[in-house]
């Protein structure tokens, strides 16, 4: 199930909500969560739920036993184990079809390619969370979780189940006892919600279709120099208001059942250069890195920049069993390593309008490698960006669409900058006066009806990063 | 405000907090986190508290030494705070409320309301609840078609999708100047008639058979003879195509053909065209929304290409099927509509009537008037849907003598698209309006090989890659692209190879092939460097298909098969 989904924001949110707010008891709460989140996850995957359950139960136990034996090798060998067992079931149904292709691809050989579709979903977002739970118990960060029923609640929570935010155990650990719902939480959260689901809706399903036509297989060769430019610029905007849209939803969600997810995105768009891009983009994916590889030093101390080239390999082969997705980790650790020679200071030295500008092309260029998963196609695309094959400068297609577009063009570059935070931050007081949560609110109607009328009928609207 | 506390007051509610936490400390009170430490969780719930109440400068600032404090003052204070706090959320229930109240309202409706069957506006019938199967649910398909079932029947879901179009037509402004055009007249045939000057030197020396027998339908006066345009005498040499090398060989002598009986889509006194840009239109008819681009054709062109494919079968090894595609102009669009001074059908039978000395003609005008009832066209997309191609397809199967499986054998799939003329157009009216689209994957084993347009190898990929599918592209589900050439190889052992030099069109009919033929190659002849009637002849080709819309075969595309040899 999908929350840009009639049936979700009217059905089974709606009964989870009543359930939720009509238990009065912390942990009855639980259980409703915990009922609601499996079946929000059989809707989709109920052959995968039993996989969920299975792997949560060899978690659990497990984080006991680290627990136990934290002090001696035991602990190191069990804390292998474990994290082997669950890197093992993210490569077994992400990977191997990958892997089998490339093999009969180098080997020539012809062994049976696993079908696509067996991947269950979300697997790469809770895979991490149990990594991390794991580690941070070996660790002694966090206090070992001793009721199965608490770390499944925290595993299986449905608005971060299937495509994050990466939430830590240790992030929420007291708010599985303890939490508070103010009323200021739940409007806070219905505004979050609203605005995640206009992201995704009205802007990033309004934006797709626009690079559909831009990108599809028939038209990318006949496609200008400047429509390239501005399919991939499109879609730039399309990956961040699908996805920061979908953790809108989980955090507002989250707000409204008492927990406190940590923010996924933070306008990226606005970087520098792209080190702070990562550090705004996918948040919780970029501090899982860091915090569980990074700094974990594999190649030893002094080979920092084979740790560098491991994060980023990781974080593209994470987004997808595709060679497009290493190369676009690849780049972005490419241009991270240049960043980190030239160092902090020079790089702000640099006026603000060609740091700007080179971070902008540059993460442009890789939302490119990002969609083209056929290697062919992403030559095309490359050496359209240019003009290298023999492709005009402008089109008349592109011309149309920018024209057609405009004004929900120029409505979502509005909404990449950090307006609010701005007014926020100069009128510190607005967010607290009536007058501003009754505008909140009817906006919030406003945006949640209209996305629900633009949601009739449209059946093939998943997120972008529900795949990963 | 009174829902704001002055710092004066603030200071003095942290006092009393400081008081209370230092006496469960002297009460020797146990600290659990949950009850004395701020949680994480409380912070928010502190931000929401009224104006300045949370400002952390005051809070962090050093602890005064402490004044005695009553707790009678304390007790008064704090039930001031309890009722600040009420205050202060007033307006946040107030929210609550009112957002419960439309949420819950609407998802009441939505469960009450009885819920369409049918589209008016897609002219479809709408998803129907599934049927429960243990398979079914475990797969995912059950819970997924409930979804399905859910979205697609909304009630009131045909004003949804008008109001949604609406708000996308917001989206920007249209420099190609749609317009509403209004009533059907301003479209007569008369009125947008096309030139008749041929702007393409012509190197037929042969006059043009007659295509008496060719009736123009929709009771047009048959101006063949007086608009046919001469032939013409100028050397193609003089342009940039090469001049054919049989130009005056074959066309001399085309009989007339039995004509077929001519079929005329009723005209619709209601039609309601809501846009005509170029030669894309869109129409309100019968209360169904089409768009299309309109047949323009003219013949002007047609001896030139009957020669070129004269030139091509007399250089081929191959038996040469020539099959003029019919579109939806001749089987859905209102005949007033028609903007050219001959039907499709008509130049169809005219240019076969030029071709057939030289290759066998497909005529699949009985093969799909058989059929009009089904959906064999896009409502608003300019190709035909792969039944249409299916029954084409089954016409040539049936002239070349080769096995063609019945539609059964197929798996039938369906997706959502929506038309290429809103991606032309751009036309508000069409965003978002969504339309079936039906495929069928052979039931027969086989692979592709894909190549550049100057045959050199690039992947193998499958001939219906379903993982590409997009709602804009969906036509790319047949083969990927156009610009590609295939070579599919079957497990058909009959020793029959088919070259398919074709349009888009006919990228449709090629998975209905995969059972007739050993060996098939794809060429778009839009997209091809090389000479493809040496490498017909190379290849070892039984049989050559040839399928051209007649807007292509009589302009420009049509001259292309002459540059492939």
């Amino acid at each position: 199930m999908v929350f840009a989904n009639l049936l979700f924001l009217y059905v089974f949110m709606a009964l989870c909500f009543i359930c939720y707010y009509i238990s009065k008891r912390t942990v009855y709460r639980n259980v409703v969560l915990v009922i609601f989140s499996l079946l929000f996850y059989a809707f989709g995957e109920p052959v995968y739920v039993f996989l969920l359950l299975f792997s949560v139960t060899v978690n659990f136990l497990a984080g006991l036993y680290i627990d136990k034996f934290r002090e001696s090798k035991t602990g190191f060998v069990l804390t292998g184990l474990t994290l082997f067992f669950d890197i093992g079931v993210l490569v077994g149904f992400k990977y191997t079809g990958f892997f089998i292709e490339n093999i009969n691809a180098v080997s020539g050989l012809d062994l049976p390619v696993p079908p696509d579709d067996i991947m269950p979903i979300g697997i790469s977002f809770f895979t991490f969370q149990i990594i991390s739970y794991i580690l941070d118990c070996y660790w002694g960060k966090i206090e070992v979780q001793r009721n199965w029923f608490k770390l499944l609640m925290y595993i299986s929570l449905f608005p971060q189940l299937i495509a994050g935010p990466i939430v830590r155990y240790s992030t929420i650990q007291n708010q599985i006892d303890n939490r508070t719902i103010t009323p200021a939480d739940i409007t806070d959260g219905i505004a979050r919600i609203a605005i995640g689901l206009g992201k995704k809706v009205i802007l990033a399903n309004n934006l797709s279709t626009i690079v559909d036509s831009l990108f599809s297989v028939g038209s990318l060769g006949s496609l200008s120099v400047a429509g390239t430019w501005y399919g991939v610029i499109v879609y730039a905007m399309q990956v961040y208001f699908d996805f920061s849209g979908y953790s809108d939803i989980a955090i507002g969600l989250g707000r409204m059942f008492g927990f406190r997810f940590d923010e996924n995105f933070r306008y990226p768009f606005v970087s520098k250069n792209i080190t702070e891009f990562w550090q705004r983009w996918h948040i919780s994916l970029g501090s899982f890195f860091r915090d569980y590889l990074l700094y974990v030093t594999i190649f030893g101390k002094r080979r920092q920049y084979l740790n560098l080239f491991l994060v980023w390999f990781c974080t593209g082969f994470w987004h997808g069993a595709s060679w497009n997705y290493i190369i676009w980790g690849l780049y972005f650790g490419f241009f991270i390593l240049i960043e980190r020679l030239i160092g902090n200071k020079r790089l702000k030295k640099i006026p603000a309008a060609v740091s700007h500008i080179y971070s902008l092309l540059v993460i442009t260029v890789g939302f490119g490698i990002f969609y083209f998963e056929d290697i062919g196609q992403l030559g095309t695309f490359l050496g359209n960006l240019v003009g290298a094959n023999g492709n005009k400068l402008t089109d008349h297609i592109s011309t149309i669409s920018m024209a057609s577009n405009c004004w929900l063009l120029l409505a979502c570059v509005i909404c990449c900058l950090p307006i609010i935070p701005w007014i926020k931050k100069k009128y510190k007081e607005l967010p607290k006066s009536p007058a501003f949560i009754y505008l909140r609110t009817a906006a919030s109607i406003f945006i949640f009806l209209l996305s629900s009328v633009l949601l009739v009928n449209a059946t093939n609207n998943p997120f972008i990063y529900w795949h990963f | 405000m009174a829902d704001y506390i002055n710092d004066n007051e603030l200071d003095e509610l942290n006092e009393i907090y400081r008081q209370k936490l230092e006496n469960q400390k002297h009460h020797g009170k146990k600290s659990k986190a949950s009850d004395n430490e701020p949680p994480k969780t409380e912070k928010p719930a502190k931000k929401e508290k009224p104006a300045k109440q949370d400002k952390p400068v005051k809070e962090e600032k050093p602890v005064k030494e402490e004044k005695p404090v009553k707790e009678e003052k304390a007790a008064k204070d704090s039930g001031d705070e309890e009722n600040k706090k009420k205050n202060g959320y007033l307006p946040h229930i107030i929210s609550i409320s009112v957002s419960a109240a439309v949420f819950l309202t609407v998802a009441v409706l939505m469960l009450v309301l009885p819920r369409p069957t049918e589209s008016e506006l897609e002219n479809r019938k709408l998803t129907e609840f599934p049927t429960f199967s243990w398979e079914a649910y475990w797969s995912g398909e059950f819970n997924e078609q409930i979804s399905e079932y859910y979205n697609d029947t909304v009630p009131y879901r045909d004003d949804f999708k008008r109001l949604g179009a609406a708000f996308r037509s917001l989206f920007g402004i249209n420099i190609e100047g749609n317009a509403i055009v209004g009533p059907v007249e301003q479209l007569k045939p008369e009125e947008s008639a096309v030139t008749t000057a041929s702007t393409k030197p012509i190197a037929i020396v042969t006059p043009a058979p007659k295509d008496d027998n060719s009736p123009v339908p929709n009771s047009k006066p048959d101006n063949s003879e007086t608009t046919a345009p001469k032939p013409e005498t100028t050397d193609k040499n003089e342009t940039t195509a090469p001049k054919p090398e049989t130009t005056t060989v074959t066309t001399t002598a085309a009989p007339a053909t039995t004509p077929a009986p001519m079929f005329s889509t009723p005209s619709d006194p209601d039609v309601e065209v809501l846009m005509n840009e170029a030669s894309n239109i869109v129409y309100n008819s019968g209360g169904v929304l089409h768009a299309g681009t309109l047949y323009n054709g003219h013949r002007e062109n047609a001896e030139y290409f009957a020669a070129s494919v004269a030139g091509l079968k007399n250089r081929i090894n191959a038996d040469l099927y020539f099959m003029p595609i019919l579109t939806q102009n001749t089987f859905v669009t209102p005949s007033q509509l028609n903007k050219g001074v001959y039907t499709e059908q008509a130049d169809a039978t005219y240019l076969s009537n030029l071709v057939k000395e030289n290759a066998e003609v497909v005529d699949i005008f009985d093969a799909l008037a058989a059929h009009a009832d089904e959906d064999i066209f896009f409502l608003r997309d300019t190709h035909w849907q792969q039944l249409g191609a299916y029954y084409a397809a089954q016409q040539f199967a049936k002239q070349a003598d080769v096995p063609y499986p019945a539609l059964s054998e197929y798996t039938k799939k369906q997706r959502d698209s929506i038309g290429s003329i809103y991606t032309f157009t751009q036309y508000e009216g069409l965003a978002g309006v969504y339309e079936d689209f039906t495929y069928y994957i052979p039931p027969n084993d086989f692979t592709v090989d894909y190549y550049d347009s100057s045959y050199n190898y690039l992947f193998t990929y499958p001939l219906m890659p379903e993982n590409d599918y997009s709602e804009n592209g969906f036509y790319s589900l047949y083969m990927v692209a156009d610009d590609y050439i295939k070579h599919i190889t079957t497990d058909v052992k009959n020793g029959r190879k088919l070259v398919v030099l074709k349009d888009d069109y006919l990228s449709a009919a090629v998975p209905c092939l995969t059972s007739s033929f050993e060996e098939i190659f794809v060429i778009d002849i839009r997209h091809c460097d090389f000479n493809a009637a040496d490498f017909i002849n190379e290849q070892g080709a039984t049989d050559v298909l040839l399928g051209l819309t007649m807007s292509n075969a009589l302009g420009e595309v049509g001259s292309y098969i002459d540059y492939l040899q």
